[in-house]
């Protein structure tokens, strides 16, 4: 969780994530960014996210992209 | 129930609003039409002359206006002749202007231009515009629209734009004037109103060809049309005389009208053929047309001069100009004379008997000296027994002299300085019973300082 | 015979639709708005219409397909007797499977947009090339017609297909169903273009009719009338005046043809979204938002998500993001942050992407290298536009400017402004190489700014009367602008009033259109810009 913070706020230092609900359909969180995100997450975490996760659903909060890391990490 | 009530209440809702709508939009189409408010007058004056019946109503398109000026008809012989003419009226919408005429004056005589019949020139959107902005709603102007429109071959919008105007003309909203929401009516009987028709004694030198039909040409193009509209006034027993005008026109159209006027005696209509009374009315070719298609008001005079008595004689027309319940028309008259005169003589105006063999004592020379002027002449082919000197400044033609035959020259004295305008008329007769001759329209003009 | 969407034939044509709808049974509506939606086309493309149905036809199948290759592969995968890894295995051949027939699909799709569409363009340009090599042929350039809405219906099925692969949806199983998503009338012309599991199921189930919801619908389709009617077709004119002729006009008088052409395809483009919406609004269904106050925006990034939404999150879904998470492009990202940077570096790809996107944008808007040129514009801003990120920080806190000020806002868009409407030249003018002249014509030769008050603007085929007329719509325009921008639904303010109010209003906006709006034989309408596509 942590760690996925560091990135986040490494990405866009500007933005509350902790309380954010919406952060992809307020528009909050470009597309850039979003892939900026991903191909971070994929690389300190060892996974693979791919254009099918790159759901509103996944990304609107914190707790979305946490679950979303642990969720492939137990597939690999 | 409520929802029930509620599905009524909207259903009332709209209907209302949808009634409301039509209202709006059929009131916005009056300040959105053909923005000539001459045809707005005719047809205003139709529907408003409903107690003063004229003795006849003349039909057809612009030659019939500026050929035949009923307020000098009524001036002068006190027959009421109302020109329910239009410009550029198609032949098809005759019937239909004839049938609207005849719900407010069933008896008049219907006098109908044989000209219209010129064989087939497509309806223009204009034209049919012309015909149809300002006539009252009725199921005689949905037929007339619907007719001409099967006449019209160039691909527009569409028929709408006949019944409501405003699809068509509100693009000139930005050019819109008092005039557009309170029409100007112009009591003229429905003659002309046109300025440039009134000064148009410029160029006297058009020599327009009167042709002569082709003898061999027997086919009519608008046939059909004419057929139904002599059906028509058979069937309704309308009183009809039909006219041709003694326009220049062209071979083909003039082949037309002839092939038109035979149908028209076939079937034994009246008929008056004016160019074979050329000489009676003393139309000169090089003098008194505007165009191919139009008098000048020099020409207009003398048509209506020759028309209007043959109008009272052939259908025992009586004298108005007394009668009580028609002062409206006294009034027009007057004001249609003091807009024409500057621009004719007296005699024109009086329709006094005229001598065209006397020809133009052009004038040679003019010149100023001071405060006179002074002209010389040619004289007169055809021995005048005299000659007027008419001087117009800033009013109307004034006769100033009257000179013996063999004078040349004239001297005109102690005149204040601007501009005056001279022109000289021969005549033969003497004293009240002068027939004028020929003369030059527009005179030439001088110009004397002050000191 | 095309039936123009502010015409009267449409507007009767529209109220029979509405009036056969709602008498039908619910459950067979849709029916009534799929014969609508092909009687449509075919008033509008006659025979063209067998491509549509080809191509209806085509996507369907293939998109069953792969519906098909799922379902047999979840049979094989939920047999018990497969490990963990075999059953990882088996679920990437049959995901392979699925990419193999989905990349079918779209390439067949593709290839009739690009035969039809794109053929002469292609001929054209090599023919300039073998020109130049002197090659002795050159290639036949065929005249295909197109099909209406060819461009928009084309990427409808390229993201159905793609939706099913990613399995997010789930085939159609009717054809016709699905034959009313691809065909339907309000947004085959020019959008917005929908998504499946956003669009099918509204059109497929049958609505009842809400007379709030129908008056509203009207509303908005009046309104957009009145956009294209009053602003858009008349600012057509000045607009042609001044592109076709430039060569008689200098300096900022090119620049304003520019900014006034933006405003023209802006209030065409969203009017006739307005108009498809409120057509959809009556009948019970909602499409996407396509425009969202685009001169508003602060950035041209900022631009392009308020601007053509639905192409924007098109290219986003099915372009910028595949490219961006793609082997190629991330290993081209490990590369480049060692030689770049990791600012830079770790962006690269996305830029890369983000080009292609607008390149892509530019050609899909028409076979011309000025259209591409237009997209790559777009392209090269926004790249700019983040780079220069912190340059402009840093300029804003030099000048002690908060940066939610709202003088520091106004720079932005006004900045925009300038970009979007220089663009603007590529989109309009003849052709590239006139929208060059153009641009440089504009800053080589001088105009002094009074050309707005010299005589100038009456010679550009306009009354003052329609330039005071221009410029109340506008201000009208930006009052409904900054409400919408605060979230105020215009729509339900105007419910709220007493009825004579409303029914003023309703009057008093249709006699506008009545009498200002550019119809009739007096004017040759033009069409909708993107109809074309």
């Amino acid at each position: 969780m942590d760690e996925m913070m560091k990135i986040l706020k490494g990405i866009r230092p500007d933005v509350d994530f902790e309380n954010a609900e919406k952060l992809i359909d307020d528009g909050i969180l470009d597309s850039f960014d979003i892939i900026t995100i991903v191909s971070e997450f994929n690389e300190a975490f060892d996974i693979e996210i791919d254009v099918e996760d790159l759901e509103p659903y996944n990304f609107n909060t914190v707790k979305a992209m946490h679950e979303l890391i642990t969720k492939l990490q137990d597939e690999i | 129930m409520r929802t029930l009530s509620g599905k009524h209440k909207n259903l009332i809702k709209t209907t209302a609003f949808l009634v409301l709508l039509c209202t709006v939009f059929f009131s916005l189409q009056p300040f959105f039409g053909v923005r000539d408010y001459t045809i707005y007058s005719r047809e205003e004056w139709l529907s408003s002359e409903k107690l003063n019946h004229p003795d006849a109503v003349y039909v057809g398109s612009s030659q019939v206006f500026r050929c035949f000026l009923s307020p000098y008809a009524w001036k002068n012989t006190g027959i009421s002749v109302f020109s329910y003419s239009f410009p550029s009226l198609p032949a098809s919408a005759l019937k239909y202007k004839i049938i609207e005429a005849r719900k407010s004056h069933p008896d008049a005589l219907y006098i109908i231009n044989l000209d219209s019949f010129k064989g087939r020139r497509v309806p223009k959107l204009q034209d049919l515009h012309n015909a149809a902005d300002y006539m009252p709603f009725s199921l005689n102007k949905i037929k007339m629209i619907f007719d001409m429109y099967e006449q019209k071959e160039d691909e527009q919008e569409g028929i709408l734009e006949y019944f409501f105007p405003l699809l068509r003309f509100h693009s000139g909203w930005d050019e819109m004037t008092e005039n557009d929401f309170v029409h100007p009516v112009y009591r003229t009987m429905g003659a002309t109103q046109y300025q440039g028709f009134l000064e148009d004694i410029t160029d006297n030198t058009r020599n327009l060809t009167l042709y002569e039909p082709d003898p061999d040409e027997e086919h009519i193009r608008d046939e059909e049309i004419l057929m139904d509209l002599l059906e028509y006034i058979k069937a309704e027993d309308v009183k009809a005389l039909f006219i041709v005008l003694p326009l220049a026109t062209s071979r083909d159209t003039v082949t037309q009208t002839h092939a038109a006027e035979r149908i028209v005696r076939e079937a034994g209509m009246d008929c008056l053929n004016l160019k074979e009374r050329l000489d009676e009315i003393g139309m000169q070719p090089d003098l008194d047309y505007e165009d191919k298609e139009h008098t000048n008001i020099h020409g207009a005079l003398k048509i209506t001069a020759y028309l209007a008595p043959y109008l009272a004689d052939s259908y025992g027309f009586p004298d108005r100009r007394e009668e009580a319940g028609w002062d409206a028309w006294n009034e027009c008259a007057e004001l249609y004379d003091s807009a024409v005169s500057p621009y004719v003589l007296d005699f024109e105006r009086d329709f006094l008997a005229r001598d065209y063999s006397l020809s133009i004592p052009e004038i040679t020379d003019i010149y100023a000296d001071g405060s006179s002027a002074a002209l010389e002449w040619q004289a007169s082919d055809g021995s005048p027994a005299g000659y007027f000197v008419y001087r117009k400044g800033t009013g109307g033609w004034e006769r100033i002299a009257v000179l013996d035959p063999d004078a040349e020259v004239y001297q005109d004295t102690g005149l204040e300085p601007g501009e005056y305008t001279y022109t000289v008329v021969p005549f033969s007769g003497d004293g009240q019973a002068a027939r004028c001759g020929n003369f030059n329209y527009s005179g030439r003009s001088i110009i004397i300082e002050g000191e | 015979m095309a039936m123009s969407i502010v015409s009267l034939k449409f507007s009767v044509f529209l109220a029979a639709v509405f009036a056969l709808y709602f008498a039908v049974p619910i459950k067979y509506r849709w029916t009534v708005l799929l014969a609508a939606s092909w009687v449509f086309y075919w008033i509008n493309s006659g025979w063209l219409t067998a491509v549509l149905v080809l191509d209806i036809g085509i996507t369907f199948f293939f998109g069953r397909w792969i519906g098909r290759i799922y379902e047999k592969g979840e049979a094989e995968i939920s047999n018990d007797a497969l490990t963990k890894k075999e059953k990882k295995a088996a679920k990437a051949r049959i995901k392979n499977r699925g990419k193999h027939v989905m990349t079918a699909g779209i390439l067949l799709n593709l290839a009739m947009l690009l035969v039809l569409k794109y053929s002469n363009f292609f001929a054209s340009s090599a023919n300039s090339v073998l020109g130049k090599f002197g090659a002795g042929f050159q290639l036949p350039m065929l005249n295909l017609l197109l099909p209406l809405g060819i461009s928009f219906y084309t990427l409808q099925a390229i993201a159905y297909l793609t939706d099913i692969y990613r399995q997010k949806i789930k085939a159609d199983t009717s054809f016709f169903k699905f034959a009313l998503f691809m065909s339907f009338f309000p947004q085959i012309i020019q959008g917005p273009i929908p998504r499946y599991h956003q669009l099918a199921g509204q059109l497929a189930e049958g609505h009842t009719f809400d007379y709030d919801r129908f008056t509203r619908g009207i509303q908005l389709i009046l309104w957009g009338m009145m956009k294209k009617l009053i602003i858009a077709d008349r600012l057509a004119i000045p607009v042609a005046e001044l592109f076709d002729n430039y060569g008689k006009y200098h300096g900022m008088v090119l620049f304003f043809a520019a900014a006034l052409y933006g405003i023209q395809v802006y209030t065409d483009f969203s009017g006739g979204m307005d108009i498809a919406r409120g057509i959809s609004q009556a009948v019970g269904v909602n499409l996407e938002l396509n425009f969202r106050q685009p001169y508003f925006s602060t950035s041209v990034e900022d631009f392009w998500r308020r601007w053509h939404i639905t192409l924007g999150s098109w290219m986003k879904d099915y372009v910028f993001y595949p490219l961006s998470l793609s082997k190629t492009f991330v290993a081209i990202g490990k590369k480049s942050r060692k030689v770049l940077g990791q600012f830079i570096g770790k962006r690269l790809p996305s830029f890369l992407a983000m080009f292609i996107v607008y390149f892509l944008v530019g050609f899909w808007h028409g076979p011309s290298w000025k259209y591409i040129a237009y997209g790559l514009w777009n392209g090269i801003f926004i790249v700019a536009g983040i780079l220069l990120t912190d340059v402009y920080g840093r300029i804003r806190s030099a000048l002690r400017i908060r940066d939610d000020a709202f003088s520091w806002k106004v720079f932005q868009m006004c900045r925009t402004f300038v970009i979007i409407s220089l663009g603007r030249f590529f989109s309009r003018a003849d052709g590239f190489r006139a929208a060059l002249t153009m641009m440089r014509r504009m800053l080589v030769s001088w105009q002094s700014p009074a050309f707005l008050l010299d005589g100038t603007m009456a010679k550009l085929g306009l009354s003052s009367a329609n330039w005071m007329l221009i410029l109340v719509s506008l201000l009208v325009l930006l009052i409904v602008g900054i409400l919408h921008e605060r979230g105020i639904e215009i729509r339900n303010g105007i419910a709220a009033q007493p009825l004579i109010f409303r029914w003023a209003l309703y009057l008093s906006a249709i006699v506008i259109l009545l009498i200002f709006g550019m119809y009739g034989p007096e004017y040759d309408s033009a069409s909708f810009i993107y109809g074309k596509f």
